[in-house]
């Protein structure tokens, strides 16, 4: 008897034993991805797509929703998303998409550890359908919604501009359970990188009504993306799970990670956790880039991508003396950007010859440009042009000159950056500029009122191409156009480009924009285009992304 | 004493109201809004969002709101869905009436910046987090502080005593911004005895309270030091080695007690300060806690959660220098409230 019992208990002590084996086995399979890229400074503001703005909420939303169509994060091509084909009527004004038909909502359910699809009343499971994606837009274009964003679809739809509540016309319509016709007032090539964007895509009512403002926490959204959110710590890390009912698709695969767990943390403090071993992928922070370089093992994992954005200086055309084209141009080939990116940025940023960075759909990439398109450093030009200025505002020397103010955020890297060209602009044209470093909020309210003469500041592409840059933020009376840069040739120019189907055709008017921009009538001065700095352990696989968020469905870990 | 203390409770809503008043004016003297960013918003979005926060309203009338929505309580009925304008503090069930009429009470109102929170939530969220890392630094700023500075008085002018004044020099002039990096690094990094950062375990929390405790102890270390050794000048010390008392008890029973006074006095706004959270810490350490709100909110303007935290601090003071007269009247018999 005593034996039998003794027999029973090692049978079921030795299926315990193996049954926590197959378990801990089980977890230490999963494959957990920590990183910190795009991630830096606190809580994302936002993860609700119709309020979500900055880099931080996209990174996140790009993994939770998929727009109609998917940019390629690196070869920035327009590639099937949600939609798995489109087709585009003759006068390019009506884009007709049909959606996959296999991708439910979902959401991550504590209790059960799992990703779950949702049901409808009848229990069917709720698919992503075209009325989710029109409902999404009527609520954001809502004025009520107040979506930070959505103006940047809003020319693209009929009714956009004007839309005032949910009366209001809108040229979006769901043909179909699964076909969406969206109608636009003019044609653009670009558009369906909009249609795509975050702020586009679809919604669940259903959920938005229930939980009113925290639809957005995991435990009462609805997502239908590559991952879905698991758990969402305020102000220290959100947890992606890899949603199993997302079909898998060309541009947007199956995960191979099975979750990965972004952290909210300072730059400053990604590198001691990356060092510890407790993360995998951060940005390095600017003044540990020396040391990271140094060092043996972090040298060899450390990578510069690029990043969509360029730094600039703008003029205020209205403000004396940069009235005179002639003075703004002086101004700018005074700046010596190569002196800037060596010696103060140092992690291979390329010194700015134009505005939009190359890389962008209608931009001249570096090697093809002409060496004399654009603008550069040049002491030589910056004289003349100088003197022709002095002559243009009938003043005998530089003495005559107004006092110049530029005015930046009050950070370190653009108080050295302005401290350095100050410098610059004394040494080639003799002129003493005073510098006024404001508290960042206080320095864009003012830009916004009445812009300073000269003034910092910079642009991230919102969807990458020519359009962005020069018609949305460089057209007369455009809100990004602190200088009030007015040029009708260059209105024209981006104007027309805007609406031309011909890529080719269209980089050259882009091009002859630039020119206008950045040399002939000088609106700007570029200074340098960024790149990112990221660290990445060696056993990290993944594409780096030069759209500014991370797609982390191609991402793995070997073992 | 009750009536002293109720006095002083009502003091403290006057305090409060007069430091709403003053936060509130100052905040939107200064120039720029919620809504000015790197990319500007067009004017029409800014109006919509303008409108959504009241803040076309005029300036009068958004304060009056302001007020009325913390001290006002309300009684709801129907179904309770969470808003950014409806978030209370206190939401008790009422057992009468039809369609679930709840008391609620409370509201500190949305943050502009986080779209999906409010002011309550950060309360709800955060200040536990920040307090626990205040009581943890408190705790260790006064095990270490309060013993060295008593053993430096007892051995005063001694080599004993300039070191322990010396390492109290140290932790008041290094910065907690240089020693929490490099207690991150040494103990994190290099030896991997404690996590780097984050929050929600016993040793997260230790390199964290001690950078914070540490710099704190310091001062109160000297400022023990100088009150004991005026304290053992005192006649009452002179008379009670006269008549023969061990020199243990004159010291734990008579002098230290009395020698607490000044401290005691400084950790009130200490505590106050330290368990409403601290920016550098909590930054460098990766701690979901309320410090980084004290800054966040005044550079992006975000104007309720600015009123939300001073107050709050304010609030903290008061009581805690409250709690600190209490406990003078305790220390030194000679103090009575009447």
């Amino acid at each position: 008897m005593r034996s039998r019992n003794f027999a029973r208990f090692l049978t079921i002590a030795v299926l315990l034993m193996a049954l926590t084996a197959v378990s801990m086995v089980h977890a230490q399979d999963k494959k957990i991805l920590v990183t910190g890229i795009n991630m830096t400074n606190g809580d994302p503001e936002s993860l609700d797509p119709g309020l979500s703005q900055d880099t931080k909420q996209i990174q996140i939303l790009d993994e939770l929703y998929v727009g109609l169509t998917r940019l390629d994060e690196v070869s920035l091509e327009v590639k099937p998303g949600l939609a798995e084909s489109w087709t585009v009527s003759d006068d390019g004004k009506v884009t007709t998409f049909k959606l996959r038909q296999d991708v439910p909502w979902v959401r991550y359910n504590a209790e059960t550890d799992a990703v779950e699809e949702l049901k409808d009343d009848a229990g069917k499971v709720r698919m992503v359908t075209a009325n989710d994606l029109v409902y999404a837009w009527k609520r954001n274009f809502d004025p009520a919604t107040a979506s930070p964003y959505i103006y940047v679809l809003a020319p693209y739809v009929a009714g956009g501009a004007e839309f005032a509540g949910p009366d209001s016309e809108l040229g979006v319509k769901a043909i179909d359970d699964f076909t969406v016709e969206v109608t636009s007032p003019v044609t653009a090539p670009f558009a369906l990188n909009i249609y795509g964007m975050w702020f586009s895509r679809p919604l669940l009512q259903s959920v938005i009504d229930d939980a009113g403002t925290s639809w957005t926490e995991p435990e009462n959204t609805a997502t239908y993306g590559p991952f879905a959110f698991k758990e969402w710590k305020h102000e220290e890390s959100a947890t992606l799970i890899k949603n199993p009912f997302w079909p898998g698709t060309d541009a947007v695969p199956q995960p191979k990670l099975d979750e990965v767990v972004i952290k909210f943390l300072d730059d400053t403090t990604q590198l001691p956790e990356y060092e510890a071993g407790t993360m995998d992928a951060i940005e390095v922070p600017a003044d540990q880039l020396d040391r990271v370089k140094a060092d043996p093992t972090l040298s060899t994992e450390y990578s510069n991508g690029v990043q969509n954005c360029t730094y600039y200086y703008g003029f205020n055309s209205t403000k004396a003396p940069f009235t005179s084209a002639h003075m703004r141009l002086a101004f700018s080939y005074a700046i010596d950007r190569a002196a800037i990116t060596d010696n103060i940025l140092k992690a291979g940023q390329i010194p700015a010859r134009w505005y939009t960075r190359p890389g962008n759909v209608g931009v001249p990439t570096v090697e093809d440009a002409p060496a004399d398109f654009g603008v550069s450093f040049n002491v030589d030009k910056a004289k003349e042009e100088f003197a022709a200025g002095l002559k243009e505002l009938n003043l005998a020397s530089a003495a005559d000159l107004p006092s110049i103010t530029l005015a930046f955020g009050n950070t370190p890297l653009h108080t050295s950056i302005g401290q350095a060209i100050q410098q610059m602009w004394k040494d080639n044209l003799g002129v003493s500029v005073e510098l006024a470093a404001l508290d960042t909020t206080t320095y864009f309210s003012v830009q916004r009122e009445d812009s300073n003469q000269i003034f910092r500041a910079g642009w991230c592409a919102d969807y990458p191409d020519a359009n962005n840059w020069l018609n949305e933020t460089m057209h007369t009376g455009v809100a990004q156009n602190y200088g009030k840069f007015s040029n009708p040739d260059f209105d024209k120019l981006v104007e027309q480009a805007a609406v031309e189907p011909d890529t080719a055709e269209r980089s050259k008017l882009y091009a002859q924009a630039e020119d206008i921009l950045v040399a002939k009538d000088a609106g700007i001065a570029p200074i340098y285009w960024y790149v990112t700095k990221q660290l990445r352990k060696p056993n990290v696989e993944g594409t780096y992304s030069v759209i500014g968020a991370e797609y982390y469905e191609k991402w793995d870990i070997a073992p | 004493m009750v009536k002293y203390v109720l006095r002083r409770f009502l003091w403290m809503f006057l305090v409060l109201f007069v430091i709403s008043i003053v936060t509130f004016t100052l905040m939107h003297a200064v120039p720029g809004g919620p809504f000015d960013r790197e990319k500007p918003l067009p004017a029409a979005n800014l109006k919509q969002l303008n409108e959504k926060y009241h803040l076309d309203d005029p300036i009068l009338k958004q304060y009056a709101d302001y007020v009325g929505s913390i001290v006002i309580p309300k009684v709801t009925s129907g179904k309770q869905v969470k808003s950014l304008d409806h978030d209370y503090l206190f939401n008790i069930k009422l057992p009468f009436g039809e369609g679930n009429p709840t008391f609620r009470w409370i509201n500190f109102g949305p943050s502009f910046k986080s779209t999906s929170r409010t002011v309550n939530d950060i309360f709800r969220e955060n200040l536990p987090i920040s307090f626990q890392l205040g009581l943890a630094a408190l705790a260790v700023a006064m095990a270490v502080g309060i013993p060295l500075g008593v053993f430096s008085a007892l051995k005063h002018n001694t080599t004993y005593d300039y070191l322990g004044m010396g390492v109290a020099i140290l932790g008041v002039s290094v910065p907690v911004i240089i020693t929490a990096p490099l207690l991150q690094y040494f103990f994190s990094v290099e030896l991997k005895w404690v996590p780097v950062s984050g929050w929600g375990t016993t040793a997260q929390a230790i390199l964290p309270a001690v950078a914070l405790g540490f710099a704190q102890s310091a001062i109160l270390a000297r400022l023990t030091r100088a009150s004991l050794l005026q304290v053992l000048g005192e006649d009452y010390i002179r008379t009670a080695r006269a008549k023969g008392m061990p020199e243990r008890v004159v010291i734990s029973v008579h002098a230290l007690k009395n020698g607490m006074i000044p401290v005691i006095t400084i950790l009130g706004p200490l505590f106050a300060a330290l368990v409403t959270g601290t920016f550098v810490v909590e930054t460098i350490f990766g701690i979901p806690g309320m410090g980084r709100f004290f800054v966040t909110s005044v550079t992006g303007r975000d104007y309720p959660v600015i009123m939300g935290t001073i107050l709050l601090y304010a609030m903290f003071l008061v009581l805690a220098n409250l709690l600190v007269d209490v406990a003078y009247a305790w220390l030194d018999p000679r103090i009575r409230f009447n």
